[in-house]
């Protein structure tokens, strides 16, 4: 049915045949290393591989760190989103351009650089290595802190081009009703970009869930205090390579399972939002 | 000072760029006032600042005695603040709140707990006659539901002064009658000050007590629908209400000379001569009547009527009259019944003649409605 129905379309509609062959051969670029993994994964030791005290520790780590990322990223990136998309400042485009930076950065520059302003030697870290003896860096928070470095941006974007879509005449209808602005950001502005604060921090938590570059360096790789999942994946690959498809099975999961949620949102041209 | 107003007693100086307004709006308590004018007028902008959504640049907003914004004296009563219940020509209804919420907003966000507040808003839901829309969400309902629930949502905030902008234009015709005539009503229930803003006439003479007609963000006209439409000030407002308008200068009395050049007789009470005058003409007053080669009428024209000639330029057909437009001086248009514009044989170009009855025609001042 599918042949007859592809055959029956108007020329100008069909798929030139130059643009079919490269088309078929990006797709199986992308799906074969997809596929092998897959394939060649240790299916019957998969239990035993995932229920080893490092992939546990790993698994577990990556779900508080980025849990708890998703939540600082929530807390302080939307009223930066929302400073963004209302201030009139002329500031406004250098501050965006800044702030997105870590989207195109690579990671393991963000660590370096956090290092430098966190680290015992940092512009920051010094004073609270010196003061407190508190550091940062080699523990669990710089996981958090590395993770929600590169992951905000994500949530920020997303939330930002919400509020800029979000009708400002509802605003003003709700401060005419007797709504003080805090109000109306709680009780309109926040319900109204739902939606792009749900889809930002799904795309934040998978990112931070992610991260390795910025991670590694800032916080290293110790078990059980800094190794997240790609750590673990990385490490077990020169020691246990099957134990490093496992976890890599569980990362794609959680890839595919966050594409279907978001499926309305990103997969569809024009899907709405809501 | 005088003693406060109990109504709205508003001066308004708004700069927005290179536009400003400047516009004094009065009401009464339970007066409804309509604001009139082309696109651009200052109409929504008026609107704006009586509901603080834009500050004013000078002048003086008072409602009920108190003091919303003044600038001179540092007062700027924020929306929240200023109890002006508006309702917005796009609605503006909360899209993820049912009906029943958007109602109850205003006493919500006042600190009412949701209980008390969503029984209040279901008075006010019983009181407007729709009860039955209180669970929808604003995307299922209709233009004109909308609109009933736009109105329950501002009257549930207990608004010192109520605010429409456009209530009837984003409706198609059916509904719009009927939203027209209930809106009457509410209107007419509410005890406080209302500011209509329209560019539809019909609508201003139905609603309205007062009207007020802007243009280029200048007050052109104030008074009842019926003064306005008796005596308009401007071509718009001429054209609004239907009417041609002829600029002259009184000669002498009983007579206006036009600036076209002709010298029209028409009743110049209480004007002297050498004054500016305007001449309100109804299309359906004027009559056409045929030339002959010579220039005589080929019938007579009634001794009672003034007559001038000139040139048909175009002959439109409306649903019960004929408009034929003839090029003066002056310029008119005529609204012939359709039996006598086809007996007459009008096409453009033909030169007829034109006649009016002078008692009908009255002088008067350009700035006699202000």
């Amino acid at each position: 049915m599918s042949v007859r129905a592809a055959v029956r379309r108007p020329a100008h509609e069909r798929v030139p045949w130059p643009l079919r062959v490269p088309a078929a051969v990006a797709t199986a670029f992308l799906l074969l290393p997809l596929a092998g993994m897959v394939v060649l994964a240790p299916w019957a030791d998969l239990p035993r591989l995932l229920t080893a005290t490092q992939a546990v520790q790993a698994l577990r780590l990556s779900l508080v760190t980025a849990t708890a990322a998703t939540a600082v990223a929530v807390v302080l990136g939307v009223p930066l989103a929302f400073v963004l998309a209302r201030s009139r400042s002329r500031a406004v485009p250098a501050l965006r351009a800044l702030v997105t930076l870590p989207l195109v950065l690579p990671p393991v520059v963000g660590g370096v650089a956090l290092l430098l302003a966190y680290g015992r030697n940092g512009i920051v870290g010094r004073w609270g290595w010196e003061w407190f003896g508190v550091q940062v860096p080699f523990t669990t928070a710089a996981v958090v802190v590395a993770q929600t470095f590169v992951a905000m941006p994500f949530l920020v974007v997303s939330v930002e081009g919400a509020l800029r879509s979000a009708d400002a005449g509802l605003e003003e209808a709700a401060a005419t009703l007797g709504a003080s602005p805090a109000t109306t950001f709680r009780r309109v502005t926040l319900p109204l970009v739902a939606p792009g604060l749900a889809a930002g921090a799904v795309l934040c938590w998978a990112r931070a869930l992610g991260e390795f570059g910025a991670t590694v360096t800032f916080a290293g790789n110790l078990p059980g205090v800094t190794q997240a999942m790609p750590s673990a994946v990385y490490r077990a690959f020169e020691t246990d390579p099957p134990s490093a498809v496992a976890l890599s099975l569980v990362l794609l999961a959680v890839s595919v399972a966050v594409l279907l949620l978001l499926r309305d949102r990103w997969l569809r041209p024009g899907g709405s939002a809501a | 000072m005088s003693v406060p107003a109990p109504g709205l007693d508003a001066d308004l100086d708004v700069r927005r760029g290179g536009f400003s307004l400047r516009a004094r709006l009065r009401a009464g308590p339970g007066e409804v006032l309509a604001v009139v004018g082309p696109n651009g007028a200052g109409k929504s902008t008026a609107l704006r600042a009586l509901a603080g959504l834009v500050p004013l640049r000078d002048g003086r907003i008072e409602v009920g005695g108190r003091v919303w914004d003044a600038p001179a004296d540092g007062v700027l009563t924020a929306p929240a603040e200023r109890r002006a219940g508006v309702v917005f020509q796009d609605h503006r209804l909360f899209p993820h709140l049912d009906v029943l919420d958007n109602v109850a907003f205003s006493r919500r966000s006042r600190g009412h707990r949701r209980s008390a507040a969503r029984r209040h808003a279901d008075e006010v839901l019983e009181r407007l006659g729709i009860a039955a829309l209180r669970g929808r969400r604003p995307r299922e309902l209709s233009g004109g539901q909308a609109q009933r629930v736009a109105l329950a949502r501002a009257l549930a905030a207990d608004p010192a002064l109520l605010l429409l902008d456009e209530p009837l234009a984003a409706l198609d015709a059916g509904s719009r009658r009927q939203v027209r005539g209930e809106l009457q009503r509410w209107l007419h229930a509410f005890d406080g000050p209302s500011v209509l803003v329209t560019h539809d006439p019909l609508e201003a003479v139905v609603l309205a007590d007062r009207v007020v007609v802007l243009e280029h963000g200048r007050v052109v006209q104030d008074g009842t629908p019926e003064q306005v439409a008796a005596r308009p000030a401007t071509e718009y407002v001429a054209d609004l209400v239907g009417v041609e308008l002829l600029a002259g200068r009184v000669a002498g009395a009983g007579r206006v000379a036009l600036d076209g050049g002709l010298v029209l007789p028409c009743r110049t009470d209480g004007l002297a001569a050498g004054d500016r005058a305007l001449v309100a003409v109804r299309p359906a007053d004027l009559d056409v009547h045929p030339l002959g080669a010579g220039g005589d009428p080929l019938e007579a024209v009634a001794a009672s009527r003034t007559a001038w000639p000139g040139t048909v330029t175009a002959v439109e057909p409306r649903t019960e009259t004929v408009r034929v437009g003839v090029d003066g001086p002056p310029r008119t248009a005529v609204d012939l019944a359709p039996a006598r514009a086809a007996a007459l044989g009008l096409v453009p170009g033909r030169r007829v003649l034109v006649s009016a009855d002078a008692a009908r025609l009255r002088a008067y001042a350009p700035d006699a409605g202000r």
